[in-house]
This record gives C-alpha cells, structure tokens and sequence, in this order.
C-alpha cells in the first residue's frame, strides 16, 4: 500500500477516525492490528516473516537482560539473536534462491540488530511488553522504507500518552504534503527520462548521460526523502516523534556532511553499529601511536569507513554496483579524511578563503559531482554498463557544450539544450514543470538547511502561510504524476 | 482552535474552488472528440424505430459504416459508441430511456469487458451534463478517484496551448467530434494514413460474472420495453489475436454460457490483418471498418433470419 495511493488514504482515515478516540492503553495494540494488516496487504505470506524474528528477538533480548548472565552467555544470546534476523534477510536478498524480497525486510531486520545490540551493550533495558516490541518492529509508517528509528527512542513515545493535538496533526499533514510534492511531481516525472536512458544506455552519448545522472541524483534524493518526509509526517499525526532522515544533503560542502544529511537513520546506524566498533578493534589492534609511520587514528578511520561504506553497499543489495557504489563512498570519505589538511593549505594559497560564498559554492559543486558520478553505479542495471556509461561520459560532450555556448552567444537560444532533453523524452511541458518544480524544491532545501523550515513559515503572517499552502496543494493536483510507480527504496 | 478551522476552511474552499473553475468554467476545446456526445444522443432521440443501436467503445466509432447496416437490414442505424472509458454500466444507463419496441441494441466492447469507467467519463459529462443522470454509484467512486487526472488534462490542455503550440484548438482530424456521419459513425480518419500499431495486449477478460448479470438485466429491460439485446466481439489484428486467440475461444464459450441472449459471430470472426487497422488494435481503416461491417452486418441478418422470436421486431 503505496503512501500516494487511494487505498492508503482509506486505510489512514479509518486509522484516524479510531485512534484517538481509542484508550491510551489499547491504541498499542489498535496501531499494531493496523501495521500488520498494512504489511500483510501487501503480501501476506510475508507476515509470518516478520512476527516470527519479532518474538524470537524479544524472549531473546530479555534473556540478555536478565540480572547474573555471564558475559559468555550474553554474548551467545546475541549472537543467536543476529542470526536470527540476518538469516531471513540473507536467505531472500543474498543466495540464489529466486525469492521475491519481502518488502522492508532490510529496514525491519536493522531495527531488530540494532535493538539487541543496544540491549547487549546495556544501553537499552529489555522491553518486556511483547506488544510495544512488536510495533516498535512493525510500525507501519517505518516498515516498508525507514527511518529506521531505534527502539531507545521510540518505546517510550509509546508509552507517552497521546491526545488529538490540532497543531501536531497539522505538522503532520503538512510534511506529508511535501513529501507527495518531492516524489509526485518531481521524482515520478524523473523516472521514465532516467529510465530512457539507464535502460538503452547503448543508444546514448555523454551530454545524456550527464544529464540523466543529473536527473537520477533529484529523482533518488525526492523519492526517498517524500517518503521519509511522509513517513514522519504520519508518525507525527499519530503522535510519534520520529528521527529525521534528511537535511538538505546536496548542499553539504564536502562528502562527509553529505553522510550526516543523507538517509541519517542508515548512516547513525552504520556509524553506531558498524564503523566506530571496527575503527576502535583496529585502534586496539594497533597499540603503539603510529603503524607504517600513520597515525592509529587513521587507520582507524579509513579502515573503519572503508568496510562501513563496502557493507552499506552490499545493504543496498547483492549486486556489483551497488558493491561499487558503497566502495566509491568508502574511498571518497577515505580521502576528504586525508586530504583534510592539504585542501585546507590550498584554499588558503589560492586566496579562496577571501571569498566565502565563492568557496562554498565550489565545495557544494564538487560534492554534488562526486555524489552524482557514484550515482552511476547505484542506478546501473549491471556493472557492464555503469562502466559503458563512466567512459563514455566525455563522448560528443566537448562539442555539444560548444554548441549550446555558440547558439546562446549568438542566437541567444537555447535551441541545443531543448533538442537533447526533448531526445532523451522531456517533452516541454516536462521541462517547464521540472525546471519551476526543482527550483522550488532548491529554495526550500537552502531555506531548511539552518533551521526548520516549517518554523520559519509559522512565524510568517496568515496570507502568506495561506498562500504557500493553497501553491503546494495546487501543483500537486495539477503536475504529480498520478500513475508513477512505486517508491525506489521499497527494493532495498 | 476555531480560528484554526476557518484558517484550514478558507484554505480547502480556495482549493476547491478553482477545482471547479478549472473544471467547469473554463471553456471546452471546440472540437474535441468526445463533444460529439450532444450529437449522438440527439441521433437516438430523433432516428425513429425499429433501429439497430450500436453501444459499447471507440471500435465501433472508428470501425462501423452504418450505410452498410441501413441498406442491408433496411433499419435505422444509431451508433453510440465512443470510448471504452465510459464503461458498460454507462453506455447501458444512457440510452435506457429511449429504447423502443423494435429496437436491436448490439453490444460491442473491447476484450476487456470493462463495465467501470475512467477519468475519460468526466470530460464526457461535461460536454453532456445530462449524463450525469447515467451515473451510479460506481461511477461517482471512479470519478472521485480519478477526478485529479481530468482536472490535470483540462490544465495542461490549456497550459500548452499557451505556452507551447495550438494544436490543442483545432485537434486532430480523426478525433474530431464535427467529422461524425448522420448515423454516429466517425469518418475522420478514413482515407488517412495508417499509424504504426503500438505494441499491446488485448487484455481478454475471463469468466465475467458481473458483467454477464449487468447484461443479463440490461438485457430483460429491453426486453420488457419491446427491444432486443445481442452481443458481438470488437475487431482484433491478426498478429495480436494470435498469441491470445485460446483466451479468446475461452471468452466466447463462457460468454454463450452465461448470457441469456443472443450473440452473433465470434471473436475469430472479426479477426483481420494488421494493415486493416488505423492507429490502434481497435481502431479500423477503412478498408477494415467495411469489411467488418459486411460481416457484422450478415451475421445480424443472419440472426433476424434464424430466431423466429426476433421477426417481430423486423420492419414491416
């Protein structure tokens, strides 16, 4: 059940028209009753995928916490406990089985992880109300695409009573609102001009592959982030605080801020459960201050990044691109880790440093190139041809740019750029829509990136709020593309 | 909180309002395909009986001559049919009021059988307000859901034309609602060239249960009202019929069945090569539309000849 669709809105009135009137001690199980039946519509098969792992997990959890476990014994419960839920998770994303992936798997199973680790690490005491575990799990805003909140965090807002708070459903709405806009009419008008591209890759030169990549890094970033914005829109109206997942990451200025703005319930995950214990085994390992003349911190860090970046790859799934598009990751961190200094002398040689706004945009660029060109790899249909499409994005490019510099100089027209959209399938009214939809989209993010934007159009005078909401509303009934497909992290 | 209330009434009303603008006050495209609607229904009211009415979606629009039918069976010939995203129910409901002893109503819609309609229906209604009174609860579902896709073809009708180019005013030839004959029949693409058949399935539905019972009662009012219902099957290219002809066979056997009233011809019978067709695998040229009409037309005859039952309804 796609959040766009017309059975989800079905399904989230009836949610609503109930919930609140239900008492705080039984809405656990109503908004559990519901998650299930959310998942299970979409395969029900699956269910028994999810419950089973969920129940196993939490008798497991809590004999972890028991009070006088030796630490053998706790370490064996956890390591049943992973196997558990990477098992299911193996079995249909990783061997040659030919098993359709049960939707979210990924999601839920870093859920169930990172809850018995923190367990484990006595950072979280075992929950004891099988219930609350299995919504934590289940939650059907989260299930399908994330965030993937953490248990610290969301079981006590279960806990917390929730009333009907016109102001905190309002937020809710309006995130959701945004979040139709990013994937309806920017993400699904995208898609079949990525596609064209991405799936003949043959049939095209450089300037479309430049393009189409361009494309594909705002059609990944809306999909995803309406979906997230979506997803804590509708935890938010039921009354749950869920984590970001998004702050404005194509306006970081290097690739390390990219990873704290993009998908930041994966990447704080990553970061918690994967990097800092292989950088801190690494440190140990090392127990003299330098190997090879390099810092322990160093080696703590590449090697810790590097590993991290190759496993969130392999997360996304069991193909070669995607491998390669967490190692691409993997290295650029590697280095803006390394080069931190040399850069840092070069700005300050070139006199970049006297012109802030001049150097952040040059950083901004370079980040979103880097981010874009690792992009090739994530969309790539096979390795063969992310590798056809990297070699051959030089291919006709110099002329083109030629071209379309002589016809504005001289023609002051854009004849050029029209000709290659309209051949990789941007049809004109596509161009006008795409152009005023993602300019608006740039606006908003530059706008959220200090603080949150809906705040700042709070404290704006009533028409103006009126206005912007009646704008939104309206481009979504007149330029969403009403038989899109589904969301892109729905496979992962 | 009551400040809050007015604040989101004045936002929804706003919304809606230019909705509605979008929708119905802006003015309709002159020439558009589905404005022949006013002209059809006038057809029904005033072809006086016993008649051979026509009802189903664009294959019979694009793919019969109702010269033939006239000069073969000696009847008035009425064909209503449009678009298949009006839906059987629809197409059903709007000439109930004016059937009339005599009458043979054919049925004729694509594979699919498909008894809903689509957001198509609501630039249809308004052409024809009237329509409205066709509708069912059904159909108000449907155009609710699909209400945002006719107000976004009604905007970007308009937005491009502005901005971009004019066809949008004049429209094409072939979907031109003034290029309809004096028996409902579409004449604009005849004689026009051929356009490459997109690759597409047929989309045979299989055991219909619901639509055989809306026929079925379709059917006894008709009968109650003097007229008599049949069913025939829409023209298939022979290289797309081919991969599908068993589901075809299938429908047919299911159909004679399950329906309590007569069909003519089956769906191999209306098979025909693929440079028959105009510019999609229902749309006849016009060599296809004559030859289809020829075998229609027999099989009707046929079927007057045959059921004893139906010499009543034949002209003096």
């Amino acid at each position: 059940m796609l959040f766009t669709s017309f059975s989800f809105f079905v399904f989230f009135a009836i949610i609503l028209a109930f919930y609140f009137a239900i008492p705080h001690q039984y809405q656990w199980a109503f908004l559990l009753a519901a998650s299930y039946f959310f998942y299970g519509y979409a395969n029900i098969v699956y269910l028994p995928l999810l419950i089973l792992p969920t129940f196993i997990v939490y008798g497991i959890a809590i004999s972890i916490s028991t009070a006088g476990i030796t630490p053998t014994k706790k370490r064996l419960l956890l390591i049943a406990g992973l196997t558990v839920t990477l098992s299911g998770l193996i079995a249909f994303k990783y061997l040659p089985f030919n098993l359709l992936l049960p939707i979210g798997i990924s999601f839920y199973t870093f859920k169930m992880i990172s809850y018995l680790i923190d367990v484990y690490r006595d950072n979280l005491k075992a929950e004891t109300h099988a219930g609350y575990f299995a919504l934590y799990v289940s939650f059907f805003p989260q299930i399908l695409a994330g965030p993937i909140d953490r248990a610290i965090h969301f079981i006590p807002e279960l806990k917390k009573k929730v009333s009907f708070d016109y102001s905190r459903i309002m937020d809710g709405f309006k995130l959701m609102t945004w979040g139709f806009f990013k994937k309806l009419v920017i993400a699904d008008r995208l898609s079949p001009v990525v596609d064209n591209v991405f799936n003949n890759v043959y049939a095209h030169k450089g300037p479309a592959f430049i393009v189409a990549t361009f494309f594909y890094s705002i059609q990944v970033y809306c999909d995803f982030s309406a979906y997230s914005d979506m997803a804590i829109g509708v935890s938010k109206i039921l009354g749950f605080k869920s984590m970001d997942n998004f702050n404005s990451p194509y306006f970081s200025t290097n690739i390390t801020k990219f990873w704290n703005k993009w998908h930041i319930s994966l990447s704080t995950w990553l970061r918690d459960y994967l990097f800092l214990p292989i950088s801190y085994k690494v440190m140990r390992w090392i127990k003299d201050g330098r190997f090879l003349n390099i810092k322990v911190e160093t080696w703590g860090y590449v090697t810790g990044i590097s590993i991290t970046m190759f496993l969130g790859g392999l997360w996304h799934g069991a193909k070669w691109p995607m491998v390669l598009w967490g190692t691409l990751h993997g290295l650029y961190l590697a280095a803006s880790y390394l080069t931190k200094k040399l850069r840092k002398r070069w700005v300050k040689q070139t006199g970049l440093k006297q012109y802030p706004t001049f150097h952040r945009v040059v950083k901004i660029t370079l980040t979103f190139t880097m981010v874009s060109f690792a992009w090739i790899f994530f969309r790539a249909n096979t390795i063969r041809e992310a590798f056809y499409i990297v070699s051959h994005l030089h291919t006709g490019t110099l002329k083109y740019c030629g071209y379309m510099l002589g016809n504005l100089i001289f023609n002051l027209d854009l004849l050029p750029l029209r000709s290659l959209l309209e051949s990789i399938g941007v049809k004109p009214y596509d161009w006008f829509t795409l152009t005023a939809a993602i300019a608006a989209l740039a606006w908003v993010d530059v706008a959220h990136q200090d603080s949150n934007m809906w705040e700042k159009l709070k404290a704006r005078p009533v028409w103006v709020r009126l206005v912007a909401y009646y704008g939104l509303i309206m481009s979504i009934l007149l330029f969403s593309v009403l038989d899109g497909g589904q969301f892109i992290y729905f496979k992962f | 909180m009551r400040k809050e209330i007015i604040k989101v009434s004045v936002l929804l009303s706003a919304i809606l309002l230019t909705c509605v603008a979008l929708i119905w006050l802006t003015p309709l495209p002159p020439s558009n395909y589905f404005g022949v609607i006013h002209y059809k229904h006038q057809l029904l009211e005033r072809t006086p009986s016993p008649r051979i009415i026509f009802i189903g979606d664009s294959n019979l629009a694009f793919g019969i001559d109702g010269r033939i039918i006239h000069e073969t069976l000696n009847r008035n010939v009425v064909n209503m049919g449009l678009h298949a995203g009006l839906g059987l129910r629809y197409v059903m409901n709007e000439i109930k009021d004016n059937i009339k002893p005599g009458d043979i109503i054919v049925v004729v819609q694509n594979f699919y059988l498909n008894l809903g309609c689509d957001q198509n229906l609501l630039e249809v209604i308004l052409y024809y307000p009237d329509g409205t009174s066709y509708l069912g609860f059904p159909e108000y579902v449907t155009l609710t859901r699909k209400f945002p896709i006719a107000l976004q073809r009604r905007f970007e009708g308009y937005f491009k034309n502005f901005l971009f180019d004019s066809s949008y005013g004049p429209g094409h030839p072939a979907y031109n609602k003034h290029n309809f004959d004096m028996y409902g029949d579409n004449i604009g693409h005849l004689g026009r060239h051929d356009l490459k058949l997109k690759k597409q399935k047929l989309d045979i539905q299989r055991d219909p249960t619901d639509v055989a019972e809306a026929l079925n009662q379709f059917s006894t009012y008709a009968a109650q009202k003097g007229a008599q219902l049949v069913l025939s099957f829409p023209p298939s290219p022979q290289t797309y019929f081919k991969p599908e002809e068993h589901a075809a066979d299938h429908l047919y056997t299911w159909l004679k069945n399950n329906l309590h009233f007569p069909i003519i011809g089956t769906p191999r019978d209306f098979v025909f090569p693929d440079d028959f067709f105009y510019d999609t695998i229902y749309h006849l040229n016009e060599r296809g539309r004559r030859e289809r009409t020829i075998i229609l037309a027999g099989e009707l005859a046929k079927m007057l000849r045959e059921h004893s039952e139906l010499a009543r309804l034949s002209p003096k």
